[in-house]
């Protein structure tokens, strides 16, 4: 276990490092010019030019340039953003705090709807239950976030007025209120997702002999459903756990656009659009950052749901 | 039209007034329901079997003896349905709720399945599995459940140690051993074994089918065990039913079944298994193939394989009569059936097979061949699959190769067909050294293919289900110099139409697919043929078919052969010479006859007591 955190970590330090290099030469490439943006409404004479030049060491050649980057984000000082000068640490990581709570929130919904929905539609495959299910599920995922997050807040902002649905609150109890609606629409997707793979799983083991067997001795019905099916559905579950918590980061621009979230997939528009390199570097390492802690932690999980693949690493 | 002799009479059902512990089948039927249409897989299955007595289910694959022994309890395949009447200790069992099932099953009827790498949760360990099927009082008490652990694993002969173990760390006879005793955990009073001993190595089965027997009589408990091999429900039932195409054919004291058996399906499935005292000069075969129920629905299931049918067979479904002693059989010709012929075995070891002269250099020459494999579980990498394997094949030589799971046969045989690389040692075909296949040419690697040919186990996977077996003969004919490509001659020799050139595997019985294999093996006239257990998938009826035709094509055609199996009757029938292996090395070789009849090593003596 231990050495396999190792490699772990090693081929995530490699990865970060090809993704910074990766963004940092988008941005290098791209058409526009850094300067006007730095210029903003002042006049734009050869001089200012010049002091924006040197400020921001345009001149250097571009290995330089990232290199003193580099050397900065191994300190955790990514700079401070073009636009608003404030530190991209301070800015990136409150955002991105927001966004993986939301995250986690739809998530947390999604599957506690969708896996014992896939098991019961699994155990009643081909009957109306299940045909129900899995209508939903198509109709879930066809749905388009926004427009389910419009309805929402139709519904409980307007019409019954229970919940907020402007922003993301201050903290504790409050952001959880604010962030019920944003993660209601961006899981109901998710969930039909989580759902498919639970079902699919799930058929699979249930025509397996264990089961059979463990029904031939009258085990309980819970026994049977959450000890047999439900444990040995769960790597697949796991994974696409996994799957679903890194597609939410991403996937939460629009939900974040409805809901007026400070989030971190609001800001990747604006600082792509504004040209901030700094911020969109920031945003783009720590995304990865997320990527690579949620695949350690469904390996974590899949390893302590079964046995073998403890051993499988041990060697 | 007079079917019944006197004195037969038609089965009445039986009335016992006393039901306790009973378990009693009448008119049982299973049917798929598919877009509202029923298609019978099972009809008209009955019997009773009483406290403490164990009844065989006999069949071939298709036959429904383990839907009919599901559908007991109520754990049919949700597409499947049952009709009739089951009843134990006067409760009818389908129409009882999935609730009442469920405290049925496991304390009054419990069940052990076929395959013990899969009946048992994969990630529990032993202690879990035997504890999740006591009673909470046990369970509350950790002292009193650790006991009782220890005590339910000493009933199946397993340590208290093993209580600790998971599932995949286990062997496949313990984990049938386990599986028993979770079976038995809540004391039920009878017991369904579905094929227990099918998965497991031979020796194993003899010491699981001992260990049932014991169960059964030490607990009272009544037992039904579903197989496919007589022999093995002649060594521990009291009576046998035997089931062909979802029909009882025959029901009645095993020692009667065996020693008179009445119905001609009944004697030729005797017949099918081959003996292991002495050779065969010819192998009874069943022509044919098991039909399905819904296609012999309106007449006698067996009649179109059987040598004694006449036209009433055909037209009507013969009725099951008492011949006497709870003895009886489904069928209108028995009495003729049973004056004419007689069921003593034939040829007391008059037959030999002899290596054919065929001249020439030494086809094979195995020598000190090494193979360690990487990266398994713990317990087979700790010992090497090889150790020191030495052999030669003559020329025109059928040679068997006989061992356990494990005992490194088929590693044997990869080798020599270049599919796995040795560590170690040498191995010649036809006077090409083909230790290494990777260092051989193309063009060599051909040459050799010509020289050496493979038959698989498994017919259902050997085969490219994509291609049409005029297309996959036609492909093997290709690698042959000549060019000439004569897919009908081929079928011919394998005893197949030719039309089924036109065909896919999937639209063949596993027989027919494993013919083709042969004929696809044979196309390229090949020094060698490797057979790898050819039969071990197929049922007995087919099994002697196939023996019959490989033994046929390797005497024409004057080449060699290396047959793989665990089989020691199967290799009497086949092979003049034999080799034992045993933990990657080869133990005892000579003459196939002496070696059965007069075994040195302790592991082919094992082998041959388990067999007895």
């Amino acid at each position: 276990m231990g050495r396999a955190v190792l490699h772990r970590a090693v081929a995530a330090v490699i990865l970060f490092l090809v993704i910074s290099f990766l963004v940092f030469s988008l941005l290098a490439l791209a058409p526009g010019s850094l300067e006007t943006t730095l210029l903003g409404a002042r006049p734009a004479t050869p001089e200012l030019i010049a002091a924006i030049r040197a400020e921001y060491h345009l001149d250097d050649p571009f290995l330089v340039q990232y290199l003193r980057w580099l050397g900065g984000a191994v300190q955790l000082d990514f700079g401070r953003s073009i636009v608003s000068g404030a530190p991209v640490l301070a800015i990136v990581s409150e955002r991105l705090l927001v966004s993986v709570q939301l995250a986690v929130l739809a998530l947390v919904f999604a599957a506690v709807l969708a896996i014992p929905a896939g098991m019961m539609a699994a155990a009643a495959k081909g009957r109306a239950r299940d045909r129900m299910a899995t209508f939903t599920s198509v109709l879930a995922m066809s749905a388009p976030p926004f427009v389910v997050g419009t309805l929402l807040i139709y519904l409980f902002g307007v019409y019954w007025s229970v919940l907020p649905v402007y922003g993301a609150g201050t903290e504790g109890f409050d952001r959880f209120r604010h962030l019920i609606l944003p993660a209601v629409s961006l899981g109901l997707g998710l969930g039909a997702i989580i759902f498919r793979q639970t079902r699919a799983a799930a058929l699979d083991v249930l025509d397996q002999d264990f089961i059979t067997f463990a029904r031939a001795r009258g085990l309980s019905r819970t026994r049977v459903a959450v000890t047999y099916a439900l444990r040995n559905v769960a790597l697949p579950i796991v994974a696409s756990l996994g799957l679903v918590l890194i597609v939410a980061l991403p996937g939460a621009v629009l939900i974040e656009v409805v809901f007026s979230i400070p989030g971190f997939g609001s800001m990747m528009v604006e600082a792509v659009g504004a040209k901030d390199v700094p911020v969109v570097q920031g945003l783009a390492l720590f995304s990865a950052v997320y990527v690579v802690a949620v695949t350690i932690l469904v390996d974590m999980a899949s390893a302590a749901v079964d046995p073998r693949l403890r051993r499988a690493e041990a060697r | 039209m007079t079917v019944q002799d006197a004195g037969v009479a038609v089965v009445a059902p039986v009335t016992v007034p006393d039901s306790a512990g009973v378990l009693r089948v009448d008119e049982l039927g299973v049917s798929r329901v598919r877009h509202g249409v029923r298609e019978p897989i099972v009809s008209g299955v009955g019997f009773e079997l009483r406290p403490g007595e164990t009844i065989g289910i006999v069949g071939e694959s298709g036959s429904g003896k383990s839907l009919t022994a599901k559908s007991l309890i109520g754990l049919l395949p949700s597409n499947l349905q049952a009709s009739g009447h089951v009843s134990f200790g006067g409760e009818s069992l389908l129409d009882a709720g999935e609730a009442r099932m469920r405290s049925i099953r496991g304390s009054v009827v419990s069940m052990v399945l076929q395959d013990p790498f899969t009946m048992l949760h994969p990630l529990h360990r032993v202690g879990q599995t035997i504890a999740e099927s006591l009673p909470k009082t046990v369970r509350r008490d950790r002292a009193r459940l650790r006991s009782e652990i220890t005590l339910r694993l000493a009933e199946v002969g397993l340590d208290a140690d093993v209580a600790r173990l998971r599932t995949f760390e286990l062997s496949g006879g313990m984990r049938q051993r386990v599986g028993i005793a979770a079976a038995l955990a809540k004391d039920p009073a009878m017991l369904i074994a579905d094929e227990p001993t099918t998965a497991l190595d031979a020796s194993v089965q003899r010491e699981v089918l001992d260990l049932l027997a014991e169960l059964q009589r030490a607990r009272g408990m009544s037992l039904l065990l579903i197989t496919h091999d007589l022999h093995v429900a002649f060594g521990v039932c009291d009576r046998i039913m035997v089931l062909y195409a979802g029909t009882m054919m025959e029901l009645g004291p095993a020692e009667q079944l065996r020693s008179d058996p009445r119905h001609p399906y009944t004697r030729a499935l005797i017949r099918a298994t081959p003996p292991i005292t002495h050779v065969l000069e010819r192998f009874d075969s069943i022509e044919g193939q098991v039909p399905a129920l819904s296609d012999v629905a309106e007449q006698c299931a067996f009649a179109a394989r059987c040598a004694f049918a006449v036209e009433a067979c055909r037209t009507a479904r013969s009725p099951l009569v008492s011949v006497g002693d709870g003895h009886s059989v489904a069928c209108i010709r028995q009495e003729l059936v049973r004056s004419s012929l007689d069921m003593a075995p034939e040829g007391s070891g008059s037959f030999s097979l002899t290596p054919i002269e065929t001249g020439g250099q030494v086809v094979a020459r195995v020598a000190g061949l090494t193979k360690t494999f990487r990266g398994g579980s713990r317990a087979t990498s700790a010992r090497p699959a090889l150790a020191r394997v030495d052999f030669v094949i003559e020329p025109g030589e059928s040679v068997g190769l006989v061992g356990g799971t494990g005992s490194g046969k088929s590693t044997i045989a990869r080798c020599m067909m270049g599919l796995t690389t040795p560590d170690g040692g040498t191995i010649e075909i036809d006077g090409v050294d083909v230790s290494d296949f990777a260092r051989l040419t193309a063009a060599c690697r051909r040459e050799v293919y010509r020289s050496v040919q493979m038959v698989f186990q498994d017919p259902y996977a050997s085969l490219n289900p994509a291609l049409t077996i005029g297309a996959t003969l036609a492909e093997a004919l290709g690698v042959r110099e000549s060019g000439d490509v004569d897919v009908e001659g081929l079928l011919e020799q394998v005893g197949l139409p030719a039309a089924y050139q036109n065909r896919r595997p999937q639209a063949l019985s596993g027989g027919e697919r494993q013919r083709v294999a042969i004929a696809r093996a044979l196309a390229v006239k090949p020094r060698l043929l490797i057979c790898d257990e050819p039969v071990a998938a197929l049922d007995v009826s087919v099994q002697a078919q196939i023996l019959e035709l490989l033994r046929e094509r390797q005497e024409a055609l004057g080449m060699s052969m290396l047959f793989i199996t665990h089989d020691l009757a199967v290799v009497r029938q086949m092979t003049s010479r034999l080799l034992v292996c045993h933990r990657g090395s080869i133990v005892e070789s000579g003459a196939t006859g002496a070696v059965l009849d007069e075994p040195q090593h302790p592991y082919t003596r094992a082998l041959r007591e388990a067999v007895a």
